[in-house]
Parts: C-alpha cells; structure tokens; sequence
C-alpha cells in the first residue's frame, strides 16, 4: 500500500486516539468492575468503541470494524438493561479490549489489514462468546437497532447532553450595585474553582436609552463551566448574591429536559437563549433542535415561521459543507474528542523537539549568566539593567518551557489498576487499590523512567505484602488489603509512596538469608533499615517460592538502580504485620535546576536551592571546641554538620568565620560547612563522564559564566553518608 | 467624582474623549449624559481609558449600552485605548466593545 505523507499522518492520528480511547475504555470498565449501575462509564465504553469503529472503517481495517460492531451490540444490551452486567462479562469486555490493544499494535507494526492466524483464532473465540451473549432473546431486537443507527452521532441515541461542563444560567437583579456588590467578583472567583470555557453576557434587558439607570444592573450572563468541583460548591460561589440574583445550575451531561425546562423559565425568548447555548457550547446543534422541538411538542411554546425557518438552517448550514471524506471524517475524530477527553485543548508535540528546546534553552542560561557577569565588570549602567531584564525573561523561559514538560502522574497510575486487578485475582487476593494526588505533577521523562520500578514495587506487595483474605482474617485484620499509591511535594522533591497493610518485612527472615548468601556477618548486630537494605541486592530473594510475579530475587535492586539513575532514592518503612511503605524521593526535574553557589577552599560547589533550608555563621572555636561529636545547636535543635573542607581533604587557611548551610532531604537535616555564600545561580546539569561514574558525593556538574567547572553536590548521598 | 474627561476634536466628526479616573457605578450616572450628548452630536465618538484605574461591572454595563445606542443610530463607538483594569473586566466577560 503506498501511501502519501498526509494519510500517513493520518493513520498514525488513528491509531494514537485508538489508544487513547482504549485507555479510556479501560478506566471505565475497571470503574464499572466496582460500581455496575455507573451509566457513565458505560456510555463511555460505548462511545470509545463506537469511535474506534467508524474510524477503523474509514482506514480500511474491517477486522477491527467487524469486532467492534459485535462489541458495540453488546454494550446496547447491557446499556438499555436488557442484560445485565455480571463480573464475567466485564472480565470479557476487558479481554476485548486487550485483543483490540494488540490489533492495534500489530496492525500499526505491519502494513497488512488482515489478521494473521493467531489473532483470528482469538477474534473467533471472543466473538463465540459475545454471541453467546446477544442469543439472549432480549438481545436480538435491541442489536437490529442499533445496527440501523450506527452512523448517527454519539448524543442522537441518548437523553443526556454531550457537554461535560456545568452550564451556569445567571440573572442579576436590579439591585446588585446598590447593595455594593459587583457581579464581577464572582465570575472571577469561579474561575479559581475551574476553567469558564465560554461566557455570554446577556444585556437584553437594558432599557431604552431614556429609562435606562446605569446604577441598576440589567446584566445576566450564560457560563459554560469547566470544573470538578459540586454543585453546592458552586451555589456558595453566589451565597452572598443570592437573594438578588436568579441563579440556575445544570450538571454536567445533564438530561436534555433540564435544558428544556431552563430554556422554558428564562426570560429570554426560548430561541435567543437556544442560540446562545449553542454558541457556548453547552448544547449541539442537533441537542437544541430536540430540546425546541420536545418543548413544541409539549406546546409550552411556539416557534414561529422566522423561528423555525431559523432552526432548520442552523442544522443545514452544518450539514450540507461537503468535505472531502477523510476531512471531514478527521475533523468528526477531532471533535469527538473534544468532547470526550476531560483534559484541556492540547498539542501533540514529539518529545524530541521538545528535548532540543529544553537543550538549547540550557545553553542560553549558561551564556546568559556568562553575558552577565561580563557587563557587570563594565562601568556601563544601560547595559546592566538591560542584560538584568533579559536575565529575567531567561528566567521566565526556562520556568515555562520546563513547565511544558510536567505530566500530572496521575495518568499513569491509574495504568497499575488494571495491573493490581488482574494480579490479585490470580493470586487469590483481595485488594482494594487507592490512588492519592494524581494531580502532582511531574517532569515526563521521570514519569516514563518511573513506571517500571513502579510497578516491581506494586507486585511486590500484591504478592509479598498483601496476604490472602483467610491468611488476613487470621491475623486479625480485615479481609481486603489496601494497597495506597500517594504523590506529593516536599521539600524540592517528588515523593511517591507505595503502601500496603500487608504484613511488612520479616526482619529475621532477611537477616537469615543475609547471613546465608554472605552478605551479612551472623556475629554483627543489625539496625532495621540496614537489614532492610539488603533486600536491594542482586538475587536477594526471601521468597519461599519462586512465582511468575515476583521472588526471584531480580526486582529490588534493579528498583534501586534505575531510581538512583534518576537522582532519587528509595526508602523503606515496614512494621511487622502492620505494612511496608516503599518511598521514592525524586528531584522535581532532571535538566536544570535552581542553584545555591558555595565556595570551599579555591572550588565551587553548587547545592540544589530546593533542598537548602536556611543559611548561618559559626565561629571557628565554636566547632573546634564541641566535644563528642559534630553538632551544633540551631535554635535549641540538635543539626549535625559536616566540616567540607575536611570531606574534600582541602588544605590551606580556613577562614575565621564559617558558613553554615542548612539543607534537607527525606526529612532529616544536615548543616555544610563551607567559606563562602556565593549565591543563587541557575544551574545546568551536565552529566559527568563514564569514567567519573565511581564519583560520589557529586551528582553533576556545571559551567559558570567564567567558564569555570563547579561540581554539584549530592546532597541525598551526603545526608546518608551522614 | 473621581472622574476627570479630557474631550479633543479629531478629523471627520469625530470626538476624542480621554478619562481618567474612575468607570464605577459612582461615575455612571454622570458619564452616561455625556457620552450619549457626544454620541448625539459627533457621527464617531473614540473613548481613550488608558488612564481608568477603578472599573466595575456597572461601568462595563454602561459600555455595552453606549456600544448598543451607536449601533441603533448608525454612529461608531470605539475604544481606542484602555487599562489593565478595564481589561480584566472586559476579558472574563469575554466581550469585545
């Protein structure tokens, strides 16, 4: 098959938003798994896979199309409760949506539009099951239907609007400005609760020129609202204007009958206020000519001829442009989209570009700090300010574009649902799975690099951790496990906790099979987190049986490998029988970060600001005579230090009075000892070398403007070595 | 008042008027009997509000009703310049005047 560039553009959109909408369909079933009366998700399978069929059929994969027509049958049963949804069918409905995964794949690997042996074997064994299920008799008239409808959009079949915002319906009262209030405060407060994707103002009833009175309000206003919050959350937004002010709230996908009857009580003329939903948004096209036509029928209203010539070309002006097919199909795609993905208008843009960006923006903060200290040494004053100003906006680049790069993790947790489902069912347990600040975001590179050791560390307390309900019955404890997946900021960092109430770490058990694999002395005595070190060592296993998860003894120490690769570290908390929490703590970003500059003896070191908690002065007799131990007092706070010059074996004079730097990691704080505060710098991270791979303490390096190297120190290191 | 209103005659029957001070619901009354005698006597009145520091929505009310009043007359009604106050108001509203 020969193709030019634009179709293969094409195709390669269609099989990312296949993806995305079998991603889609996943949350949804697994979403549906714990609560089956949730008719969203269902008419959320519905749509992902009606969408993925008409696009299937536009690019010639029939087989695909052919699938998801059976599919699609099915899901109209289920839908209009002519079948109900029992776990075997959910758990079918899943296989199907592995089956079309690796279609997917396997059609976007391979040029080919037909299947290859295996993949038919499989078609035909989930098609003989879907049958089984639509011979039902209820089933049979219900799948004719839908066969007729099939093309007609998403929101034709249904009473629920397609518009997943809230529509906010406003009339202030004459009063407002009198009573001191400004409509203005309001509006503006809603758009710290959520996005305004649209708004009308409606000032229909501003009078005649004579009558008006600028001091009394004649506003009102038609909000399309983009929000998670509720809608109480959204009537105390306008607790203090309520009395003078008529307000009407409507849900999101509401039914059409509620926009009806707000179009019904409004004062506007039920055409004008049907335009203007429909200009913002909240209504298509077609959902307004059915709410007009609902309201006819009901004879609440009467359109006349103007009105109806008006509503008929509304729909004409959108049906009859003819575009070429894959155009106008593509543009269906698009906005199909639009209305189904809750995540704001996007570019797709290759991460590659954007690596070059981040790349190039790198090396203008380096020149820049280097064209700064150059005009800093002249006596010129212009020339100071303006390199000041260009220093800030290469400042505000840098934030924004790094900005670019941040992912909430969110996305990919809910990925290790599934992977948490099918494990506990395999092994016989009962998970219940709770995912925390998913909106935290997070640099997409870290994210990508995170998912693996995520999911060891998940498996690992699925089989590991969580026992099986008898085994926690036993154990007093309830017979569902949690398994928690939590991300948060602290202190310059990402933190990302797995936990589970299994039944933590078996101290002995690891210490035995320490000793056993030499890697521990039986005549030392052992702290616990030193014993729980041991379980991130190559083939370190405890396991009593190897299973095909987990317990062969790779997992932990490649966990460890690949975060320490992404300058974070692990940490384990575990109570015998109480649980284990796995801690990753990871720098908020990987390419440039914000710098503390310090000097010791004639070298620069530069500490991430992040991590820097406060500086302070000591006098040198003030640490030359502190007996037993490197402490000092910090406002009644026990801080231990590190004298730098004696870690690094500097020589020379020390300077009489020292600096201290107080830095934090993973909630313990270490003071630096150092010569000299230089300040804030903006530093870019370049990696060092191979060979300096065996080179603790320092975690990268970076070019001043002078062209001099400075060393940047790994404060998380330091803190252990500590 | 807090309002001051600076008027300058252009070319073509138009009237140039610069305010500064305050677009509130205090000035409304008053600038609403201006500005319409302006709309009354000029075919194309420019407003300049650089120099409005305080506005609310009674002011952007007072706005919309000018703009709907030049329509209805066939006369133009523009806003050449306006402050960073002015254009809060008028961009949430979402409304180009």
């Amino acid at each position: 098959m020969s193709l030019n560039k634009s179709e293969k553009n094409f195709k390669k959109e269609y099989f990312t938003e296949s993806r995305e909408l079998l991603d889609a369909m996943e949350m949804s079933l697994l979403a549906l798994e714990k609560d089956d009366s949730d008719s969203d998700s269902i008419n959320s399978i519905f749509r992902s896979v009606h969408t993925i069929k008409g696009n299937s059929g536009m690019f010639g994969y029939d087989k695909i199309g052919e699938f998801t027509h059976l599919l699609e049958n099915l899901l109209v049963c289920v839908r209009n409760g002519k079948l109900d949804l029992s776990d075997e069918m959910t758990a079918l409905f899943l296989e199907c949506h592995d089956f079309m995964m690796n279609l997917i794949d396997y059609f976007e690997d391979d040029c080919n539009t037909d299947l290859d042996p295996d993949n038919a074997e499989v078609f035909a064994i989930l098609a003989e099951k879907i049958n089984g299920y639509l011979e039902h008799p209820a089933c049979e008239a219900a799948a004719a239907l839908s066969s007729v409808s099939e093309v007609t959009s998403c929101c034709d079949d249904e009473m629920t609007v397609c518009n997943d915002c809230w529509h906010i319906s406003l009339r202030f009262g004459e009063k407002v400005f009198q009573e001191g209030l400004d409509p203005y405060s309001f509006i503006r407060y809603l758009t710290e609760k959520g996005e305004i994707q649209h708004i009308r103002t409606v000032s229909d009833r501003i009078p005649e020129a004579e009558y008006m009175n600028p001091e009394l309000c004649y506003l009102g206003f038609e909000i399309d609202f983009r929000s998670t919050v509720t809608k109480s959350d959204i009537e105390n937004i306008f607790e203090f204007v309520k009395d003078d002010c008529e307000i009407r709230i409507l849900p999101p996908r509401t039914g059409i009958s509620d926009y009806v009857r707000l179009i019904e009580t409004l004062p506007e003329k039920p055409m004008r206020i049907g335009e203007m939903l429909r200009e913002i948004g909240s209504l298509t096209s077609s959902e307004l000519e059915r709410a007009l036509q609902l309201q006819s029928i009901q004879g609440k209203i009467s359109l006349d001829e103007t009105e109806k010539e008006f509503v008929g070309k509304i729909l004409v002006d959108e049906k009859m442009i003819q575009k070429p097919v894959l155009e106008a199909a593509l543009e269906k795609q698009q906005s199909v989209r639009r209305r189904e993905e809750s995540d704001r208008r996007t570019i797709r843009v290759e991460a590659e570009k954007l690596d070059r960006l981040i790349n190039l923006i790198g090396e203008l903060v380096i020149t820049g700090s280097n064209v700064k200290q150059i005009s800093e040494s002249e006596e010129k004053t212009g020339l100071v300010k303006a390199v000041n100003d260009m220093s800030k906006l290469i400042e505000e680049i840098r934030g924004s574009s790094m900005g670019i790069r941040m992912v909430q993790i969110g996305e990919t947790f809910s990925r290790f649902e599934r992977v948490v489902r099918d494990l506990s069912r395999e092994r016989g347990k009962k998970i219940n799975f709770i995912v925390m600040g998913g909106e935290t975001e997070l640099d997409k590179t870290l994210i990508d690099k995170l998912a693996d050791p995520l999911i060891h560390l998940i498996r690992n307390s699925v089989d590991h951790g969580i026992g099986t309900p008898e085994e926690r019955t036993n154990a007093g404890k309830p017979a569902v496990g949690t398994l928690t997946l939590n991300a948060f900021h602290e202190t310059g960092s990402i933190v990302i906790e797995v936990k589970d109430d299994g039944c933590g770490l078996d101290r002995d058990k690891i210490l035995d099979k320490a000793i056993e694999q030499g890697l521990a002395r039986a005549d030392q005595v052992y702290q616990d987190f030193e014993i729980q070190q041991f379980i991130f060592q190559p083939g370190f296993s405890t396991a009593a049986e190897v299973t095909n998860i987990s317990g062969r003894g790779v997992g932990m120490d490649v966990v460890k490998k690949n975060i320490e690769s992404l300058r974070g570290n692990v940490m384990i908390e575990s109570e015998p029988g109480e649980g284990t929490t796995m801690r990753i703590h990871l720098p908020l970003t990987l390419a440039i970060i914000d710098g503390f500059m310090v000097r010791i003896a004639g070298s620069h070191y530069v500490l991430p600001l992040d991590m820097v908690t406060e500086c302070t002065e000591v006098h040198r007799d003030d640490l030359d005579l502190r007996e037993g131990g490197n402490y000092i007092n910090l406002r009644g706070d026990v801080l231990p230090f590190m004298k730098m010059r004696e870690f690094f074996r500097e020589k020379g004079e020390e300077p009489v009075k020292h600096k201290v730097v107080v830095v934090e990691h993973a909630r313990r704080k270490v003071g630096l000892i150092v010569d000299e505060l230089v300040g804030e710098f903006q530093t870019v991270i370049k990696p060092l070398g191979k060979i300096f791979n065996r080179l603790q303490w320092i975690s990268g390096s970076t070019i001043l403007g002078t062209g001099e190297v400075a060393y940047i120190l790994d404060i998380p290191r330091l803190i252990q070595a500590e | 008042m807090k309002l001051r209103i600076l008027k300058k005659k252009g070319e073509d029957d138009t009237i140039i008027l610069t305010m500064i001070g305050e677009l509130t619901i205090y000035t409304a009354a008053k600038l609403k009997t201006v500005l319409l005698n302006e709309l009354k006597a000029f075919s194309r009145v420019v407003l300049n509000l650089s120099g409005i520091d305080e506005a609310d929505t009674a002011g952007f009310q007072l706005l919309l009703f000018l703009k709907r009043e030049a329509e209805s007359a066939g006369k133009t009604f523009v806003i050449d310049e306006t402050s960073a106050r002015v254009k809060s108001i008028v961009s949430l509203y979402n409304e180009i005047i």
